[in-house]
């Protein structure tokens, strides 16, 4: 497996999907094992690439920024005038992608097998599953934009059909609609940042974009605009603000789903096509401080409304919009090392705590906090996995999460200005306190809800397998911030020689002075996760009823989907139903239906009245002619 | 031979097969249903007479590929013409097949709604074929005509007749622009051969530019009522509305495509020299069409206006192209239209159809009456998402890519913020497009119980949806095809 | 346009042809709006020899000024409750600006415009003795396609006409509660 044939990692699971899609009736448990072989297949494949990759980086024959490795012409007209190629591009960032999302992908589909067992078209989910994956290995691998653009749009499609996967439920289907069109409305501005991109460079080949972008064949103003319009994609990808309304909803779709799509792959996308144009973005420095005010205020938002809401999955989601604005944060300093060392170890931990709340769900057919606690005693090693999924994303030294936040927070005081760090350094110990709330609440203190409670029981291994896996890589995974670590497996000056390497400063050693202050302060939002919420939770309730008003704000997340409900039913509807009455009315005066039942109701007299209003449908072509001539002279 | 000016004429009839062959068919049509009862034969000949009539059209289209040159100055044939005759001949078959069932139940005088659907493909062909504004003007009142007889053909529908009727008067206002246009412009070229104009305006207009523009303000105001574009487009939801189902599927393809077929012969050949003059009326009227087209198709209730306003705004898209033609980039401009055009075609084609079984089976044509239709078809159910899909643009159909190089198209000719509108107007669109999926898949049925399509209707909509993906996926050929026919209108 | 008697001819002809035209629109009376319609088609004829299109002014006079409002004048007289008054608009107002403004434009553009004219030698040589010869060679030769299609255009207004009739006739057996309902239907028949 070389990196010339890493066109066959997408290959397999499209060829899963159409097969399962299609026989899963004929097949054995719906296909179902076909599926998962086809995964652990690709990530034998993955493992294989990376040796190439790693080897030929190590004979020093790996050039950032080179060739695509696999291309051919998929469709050429004009003479050249518009090409787009099929292409595969493998670098650094593809290799940190490349695991994350076949390794997470393998383990939910394991997962699924006990999870969604029973349930009406589990073949389909399966096929989905690998439709998606197809589309996010093409993403990750693609070397051009066009490209890209349909592998976007591919996982959103498959996100959008496991989101309405119960699409029986009113909730459901409303969540899948809004996620579509809310990513959709920042798909617009990635196709005219493509289109624009386009335009200027004349190719749609990201390699030579990157060159030409950089070599300062494009005029700066021009851009900034096509990276401001290529980051709305970002932006709504990644659930950023304004519109990361869309994530929270979303978790109405199957609990291993989340942890797939809306946890470690799909939702990170935007930061991979943020680290993939960072050269670009690099020079443009307005967009840079653009995509680092958005991840700013996205994480400390996000953070707020993760304090307060009852359901476990919501938690999560609110936690996984507030990490990924860490990572653009990140990139918004210019920090692509950290962004996606923290993408790659949040993928675990968040896919680790997605999946153990699908077991406590699985458990006790409850989400909501309220419902819950003391499960610790029936469920123990969904416990022990989500208590150290729980300690990663707070950022307790050992586990992933620590260091990864800690290169944030470090590029963050060494590139941006004071109050930026200061403000992230709250996010993060906001986001210790609710991790600490979560665990509490849901596995400590006293049964909520005692028929559920004795209805509770651990999962079978098809389900703690995956967690306890999760687990140890949630851990482990942190650890590739060490040199050793890299030179260990072969790689002179550690990962981040590999990662990123004009930036070889932020990401190479720990500063231990630094990490001490940032774990300390994770470890302050855990005891005061646990003086709030331990024991029977009398301090959080009155601090509740102390400040109502606050407690609302954030149930309400910021009263955010309110405005943007007003601002559609207001004025995007408002506008339309304006102009339709306007061509119903003025121009068009009765539709065929009015005009049919006048003459049904007064009969035959009418109908020259009737025919009378023809004159005004000509009276509006007249006034066109006259208008057009107007622009005709006047243009 | 020669005529009395001196011209070499070509008098070649075997260049004009396929539509004598479509016409005759007509004729046969039309007496085998005035002979029913004497030649002893049933409703179902007449679908299948015509179908074989296109058949043997498409066959001597095929014969004829290499065969170019004109038939007495009046008609071109090249491969312009020869694609939109296999376009025209392939949407009259999928009409005839897909919905001869609705026809048979719901169409009065159907040995004439058959003559009329093939002799209005003729017209359709010439629109696209003719090399004289005599012929353009004869081929556009063909079609025009058997337009409005057709509309007014539903049975039982007091809608249909009031729609023929709006739709015939303003159609002799539209007739009446597009006629006094074209005087002008031979007022200013001197000759109605594209060729004999397109020499005159690139000699220059100096004297006679007031003329021109007030011709090309009312060809544009004629022109853009038969492709239903915002100003002129009040007539259409109403007709659309009002007609038979397969008479609003014809309007919204043949007729759309047949006038666009026009519209870029006419723009890309002889009045390209004056591209100065009539871009930014093209450029206002596209942008009209798109905003308001798709802000109004918010508001509908019934499915029919739902796709005659979404067809106005696809009308808008493809206006915005031929606003971006120019000398240099013109033939790749005009080929993306071709290409949006076939795209459009066939996905609305697919909901067309599926739309015409779901009323053959209920009866019933507001969105509301969807729902539940995943349950009781999810095979219809899933065509129609796959299609409406398609129009919104959704990648890997059909729509997304003969839409992304229409906007590539123009883009690359400078009218960048015509694109910005366009893809804006274009995400405007998914959101009423959702509203039928949501009712399809969200909502209980109001009866429940399977049902099936019949052979055919799987036949027709399983190929076309079999197109709308390989379009979406593997265009190549396609893009060749439409570039090739597309070079052959420039006169530069 | 030399001769002194040809330039008057051309401006009673127009102005028959205008004045008639604005009474077709204000006429009250169907049948009066008829009348006036078919003096406009004769001022039109007259046009037309004023150019010395012999063939195309006897065409005019035969087709539109004769079987045309003959018809016409049979369907105003055979629909039994057609209101014979032409009823109010509500748009009179923007209408007449409207009209008025491209009436202005159009007017403007004509005398504004330096227009290419036949003169001269030029002129005299494309003065045939009669055109109907030329125009019926053409027609079956050069034009020979474009005949065609006019006939397939016939064909289609045949059917359409048939169509019409049939339907006339259909509502006409029905009961009169049907007959109110398919009203709006022979409307749309026109």
């Amino acid at each position: 497996m070389g990196m010339e044939q890493a066109w066959v990692l997408p290959a397999i699971p499209v060829v899963l999907f159409v097969l399962i899609a299609l026989f899963n009736g004929l097949m054995p448990r719906r296909g179902d094992f076909l599926a998962i072989l086809g995964m652990a297949t690709v990530v034998g494949l993955v493992f294989l690439l990376l040796l190439d990759f790693t080897g030929s980086f190590r004979a020093g024959e790996f050039v950032p920024g080179g060739s695509n490795v696999f291309a051919f012409d998929w469709i050429n007209i004009g003479q050249g005038f518009f090409v787009i190629e099929f292409s595969t591009y493998v670098d650094a960032i593809t290799m940190v992608m490349l695991p994350v999302v076949t390794i997470v992908a393998l383990m939910v589909m394991i997962y699924s097998t006990e999870y969604m067992r029973g349930e009406p078209r589990y073949g389909w989910y399966f096929a989905v599953l690998s439709l998606f994956v197809a589309a996010m290995l093409t993403l990750v691998l693609s070397g051009n934009l066009i490209q890209l653009y349909l592998a976007w749009e591919g996982v959103g499609l498959a996100s959008y059909l496991l989101i309405g996967f119960y699409w029986e439920r009113q909730s459901a289907a409303e969540a899948a609609k809004k996620a579509f069109v809310t990513t959709r409305i920042g798909d617009v501005g990635l196709l005219i940042g493509i289109i624009l991109l386009w335009r200027a460079t004349g190719t749609f080949d990201i390699q030579q974009i990157i060159a030409a972008a950089t070599s300062g064949q494009i005029d700066s103003t021009y851009l900034t605009v096509s990276m401001l319009f290529l980051f709305g994609g970002a932006v709504g990808k990644s659930a950023q603000f304004p519109l990361h309304v869309w994530l929270p909803d979303a978790m109405e779709g199957p609990t291993p789903v989340s942890a797939l799509i809306h946890a470690a792959t799909m939702v990170v996308a935007g930061v991979y096509l943020v680290a993939r144009f960072s050269p670009v973005y690099a020079e443009v420095l307005v967009a840079r401080d653009v995509i680092l005010y958005v991840g700013l205020f996205t994480a400390f938002m996000a953070g707020t409304q993760g304090l307060v809401s009852n359901d476990i999955k919501r938690v999560l989601a609110y936690s996984t919009v507030s990490q990924l604005g860490f990572m653009f944060v990140a990139l918004g300093v210019g920090a692509v090392g950290a962004a996606m060392f923290h993408l790659f170890t949040h993928a675990f931990f968040k896919a680790l705590l997605f999946l153990g709340s699908g077991s406590v769900i699985h458990a006790t057919h409850r989400q909501e906090v309220e419902g819950l606690g003391g499960l610790r005693h029936k469920m123990p090693i969904t416990t022990a996995t989500f208590i150290v999924g729980s300690l990663a994303l707070a950022g307790i030294p050992i586990f992933a999460g620590f260091f990864s936040k800690d290169e944030i927070l470090h590029a963050l005081i060494s590139d941006g200005p004071a109050w930026a760090y200061l403000v992230l350094a709250a996010t993060a110990v906001l986001t210790a306190i609710y991790s600490t709330r979560l665990v509490l609440l849901t596995f400590f203190g006293k049964p909520k809800d005692q028929h559920a409670y004795d209805h509770a029981h651990e999962s079978g291994p098809a389900m703690t397998g995956p967690l306890v896996l999760l687990a140890i890589l949630a851990t482990v995974s942190g650890f590739f911030v060490f040199d050793q670590v890299g030179e260990a497996l072969g790689l002179a000056g550690g990962i981040g020689a590999l990662v990123y390497l004009d930036q070889p400063h932020h990401f190479t050693t720990l500063d231990w002075t630094f990490a001490a202050g940032a774990a300390g302060s994770a470890l302050a939002g855990v005891i005061v996760g646990w003086a709030y919420w331990g024991g029977d939770a009398k301090r959080a309730v009155g601090a509740r009823s102390w400040a109502p008003d606050l407690h609302a704000f954030l149930v309400n997340r910021w009263y955010m989907d309110h405005l943007f409900q007003a601002i559609i039913d207001r004025v995007i509807l408002g506008l339309a139903s304006v102009v339709a009455w306007f061509d119903k009315r003025i121009v068009n005066e009765t539709g065929v239906d009015g005009g049919a039942q006048t003459i049904g109701y007064f009969g035959y007299r009418l109908k020259f009245l009737q025919t009378g209003k023809i004159p005004n449908y000509a009276l509006g072509m007249a006034v066109g002619v006259v208008a057009l001539t107007l622009i005709a002279v006047g243009g | 031979m020669t005529d009395v000016l001196g011209n070499t004429l070509n008098l070649q009839y075997e260049l004009l097969l396929p539509e004598i062959i479509l016409a005759i068919t007509a004729v046969v049509v039309l007496t085998l249903d005035a002979f029913k009862k004497e030649l002893r034969v049933g409703y179902n000949s007449l679908p299948f007479v015509s179908v074989l009539g296109l058949v043997g059209a498409a066959v001597a289209t095929l014969l004829l590929l290499d065969n170019r040159g004109n038939f007495a100055l009046l008609i071109e044939l090249d491969d312009f013409t020869t694609f939109f005759r296999l376009l025209f001949i392939g949407t009259a078959a999928v009409l005839i097949i897909g919905s001869y069932e609705y026809i048979e139940r719901h169409v009065s005088h159907v040995g004439e709604f058959f003559a009329l659907i093939l002799l209005s493909t003729v017209g359709a062909i010439y629109m696209a074929a003719a090399r004289d504004l005599l012929t353009a003007y004869l081929a556009v009142e063909v079609l025009s005509f058997s337009l409005y007889v057709a509309v007014s053909l539903a049975k039982n529908d007091p809608r249909s007749g009031e729609a023929a009727l709006k739709y015939v008067l303003l159609g002799g206002v539209a007739s009446a622009m597009l006629l006094y246009g074209l005087s002008l412009l031979y007022g200013v070229a001197g000759s109605t051969q594209y060729a004999e104009i397109s020499e005159a305006l690139a000699a220059g207009t100096g004297d006679v530019t007031l003329p021109l523009l007030l011709g090309l303000v009312l060809i544009v105001g004629g022109l853009g009522f038969k492709a239903a574009a915002v100003p002129f487009h009040n007539y259409a939801p109403d007709a659309y509305e009002g007609a038979p189902l397969p008479v609003t599927m014809y309007l919204s393809a043949t007729s759309k495509a047949a006038t666009f077929a026009l519209i870029l012969r006419w723009f890309a050949g002889p009045l390209l020299p004056a591209v100065d003059d009539w871009a930014w009326m093209l450029a206002a009227i596209a942008v009209a069409t798109m905003v308001i087209g798709n802000l109004v198709a918010l508001q509908q209730h019934n499915i029919k206006r739902l796709l005659a306003y979404s067809s106005i705004s696809q009308v808008g898209y493809m206006l915005m192209a031929v606003t971006a033609l120019a000398p240099d980039t013109g033939v790749a401009t005009s080929g993306a239209v071709l290409v949006h055009m076939v795209g459009y075609l066939v996905t609305n084609l697919v909901v067309f159809v599926g739309v015409i079984h779901f009323y053959n089976k209920t009866g019933k044509e507001e969105i509301s009456d969807f729902r539940g239709l995943a349950q009781t078809n999810p095979y219809l159910a899933l065509t129609l998402t796959a299609g409406l899909f398609s129009l919104a643009g959704m990648p890997l159909l059909a729509g997304f890519f003969t839409k992304f190089i229409l906007f590539q198209a123009v883009a690359s000719a400078d009218y960048l913020w015509l694109v910005i509108v366009g893809v804006v107007a274009s995400t405007v669109s998914l959101y009423y497009y959702l509203q039928v999926i949501k009712q399809m898949y969200l909502y209980e049925p109001l009866v429940p119980g399977r049902w099936r399509l019949s052979a055919t209707g799987y036949l027709t909509t399983g190929v076309l949806f079999f197109f709308m993906v390989a379009i979406g996926i593997w265009g190549a050929p396609l893009y060749e095809v439409a570039d090739a026919a597309a070079g052959a209108i420039f006169f530069v | 346009m030399d001769s002194t008697g040809i330039v008057i001819g051309f401006w009673v002809l127009s102005a028959i042809t205008v004045v008639s035209s604005l009474l077709v629109l204000v006429a009250r009376n169907l049948m009066h709006a008829l009348a006036f319609l078919v003096l406009a088609f004769l001022g039109m004829a007259g046009l037309f020899i004023t150019l010395s299109a012999d063939f195309v002014a006897v065409a005019q006079v035969l087709i539109y000024a004769g079987s045309i409002s003959v018809l016409m004048v049979f369907a105003v007289m055979l629909t039994p409750l057609a209101s014979r008054d032409n009823g109010n608009s509500l748009y009179v107002l923007p209408g007449v600006v409207a009209g008025l403004g491209i009436a202005s434009l159009v007017a403007f553009v004509a005398v504004d415009t330096e227009w290419a004219e036949r003169t001269g030698a030029a002129l005299a040589e494309s003065d045939f003795a009669s055109t109907v010869g030329e125009v019926g060679r053409l027609l079956l030769g050069r034009y020979v396609l474009a005949f065609e299609v006019a006939s397939v255009l016939l064909l289609i207004g045949l059917l359409g006409a048939i169509v019409l009739v049939q339907e006339r006739r259909r509502a006409a057996t029905q009961s009169p509660d049907e007959a109110a309902d398919t009203g709006a239907r022979d409307g749309g028949a026109l």
